[in-house]
């Protein structure tokens, strides 16, 4: 269990917790969150540059952290592909979040626009962490067709419902075996714990922790349940019964009255 | 929109001046010598690469874009 680290396009990273960037209180809230949630790994945005503006986010964070690029508020592949074009020229890297949504009330992916934008970005050598529906079918088809990862919401972004379907989560992990983390969606610790105990191999989350009344706090909880979760999937729980199964022998008991 | 003397950065408008029409001089007009290592620039929705500013003309009704890395989920 030690050297259960987590691969992606051959760099290995210790942490199993991927962290947003927005929505945080200040900026140096959000540098104690990142540093205390110990991630390796944060997601950014491409948004034009305002020359008026003196304090800029990426002038303040911690360069040690492994950027993770999005194209967030993308709708078409066209703009999709601009962004991840930008993005690789600014970060000097093949990595983008691949976000595009089909609506902007919901926020929910368009996982046709999604599959044709991946055919490109492929072609053009991008490595792709594809945002996506938890249709198990369309993860396998993400995985097929070359993503680095596929990563399936549990809910609606910023919504903090938690996991809603846990039987399609179950049948994700079964029929994909490559990395799939779960992005999206989660409101509670608890929800983090139970995707990593379903063995999905990363968390991606930003307003649970962001957003909570003390995101420092929040954020070490998440660490915390991100690591009880991966550390239970490797331990393989016991089957569950429907009788009980004594766990104090009967035998040398004082007495049967 | 851009009437034929103009071209936009980010959206706004800019007179369209023949003798500063080199993309790497109007990216340093622009920005007022706080060149950010890494600023990206696309032009008419393409990427223009650092290595390709100093050579590429603007022209009336063009559309330049300059972005920065920002907050994100």
């Amino acid at each position: 269990m030690k050297n259960d680290k987590l691969t992606i396009d051959g760099k290995n990273f210790n942490s199993r917790l991927i962290m947003g960037t927005a929505l945080y209180p200040n900026v140096n809230v959000l540098n104690k969150s990142l540093k205390i949630s110990n991630t390796e790994i944060v997601t950014i945005s491409m948004r034009r540059l305002n020359v008026t503006k003196k304090d800029h986010f990426f002038d303040q964070i911690d360069k040690k952290y492994t950027f993770l690029p999005n194209t967030a508020g993308c709708f078409t592949k066209k703009e999709a592909i601009l962004t991840a074009e930008l993005s690789r020229e600014s970060l000097e890297t093949n990595w983008i979040k691949l976000e595009l949504i089909g609506e902007d009330e919901m926020l929910l992916p368009d996982p046709i626009e999604l599959f044709s934008t991946c055919d490109e970005l492929l072609k053009r050598k991008f490595k792709i962490f594809a945002y996506c529906s938890d249709d198990p079918i369309l993860c396998k088809r993400l995985e097929e067709i070359g993503c680095e990862v596929v990563m399936p919401l549990i809910a609606p972004i910023g919504s903090g419902l938690g996991i809603r379907n846990e039987h399609n989560l179950e049948i994700i992990r079964e029929m994909c075996s490559g990395l799939i983390f779960v992005d999206a969606g989660i409101g509670l610790p608890s929800d983090a714990c139970k995707i990593m105990e379903l063995g999905f191999d990363a968390v991606l989350l930003n307003s649970s922790v962001a957003r909570s009344l003390d995101p420092v706090n929040m954020a070490e909880a998440m660490k915390m349940a991100v690591i009880g979760g991966r550390k239970s999937f490797l331990s393989g729980a016991i089957e569950k019964t429907k009788r009980a199964i004594k766990s104090t022998p009967f035998k040398g008991k004082i007495s049967n009255f | 929109m851009t009437n034929k003397k103009e071209f936009t950065i980010n959206g706004k408008n800019f007179i369209f001046d023949k003798s500063r029409s080199r993309l790497d001089l109007i990216i340093n007009n622009f920005l007022r010598k706080s060149v950010k290592k890494n600023i990206a620039v696309a032009v008419n929705d393409e990427l223009v690469q650092k290595s390709e500013w100093s050579t590429t003309i603007i022209n009336f009704g063009d559309r330049i874009e300059i972005v920065y890395p920002f907050n994100g989920g």
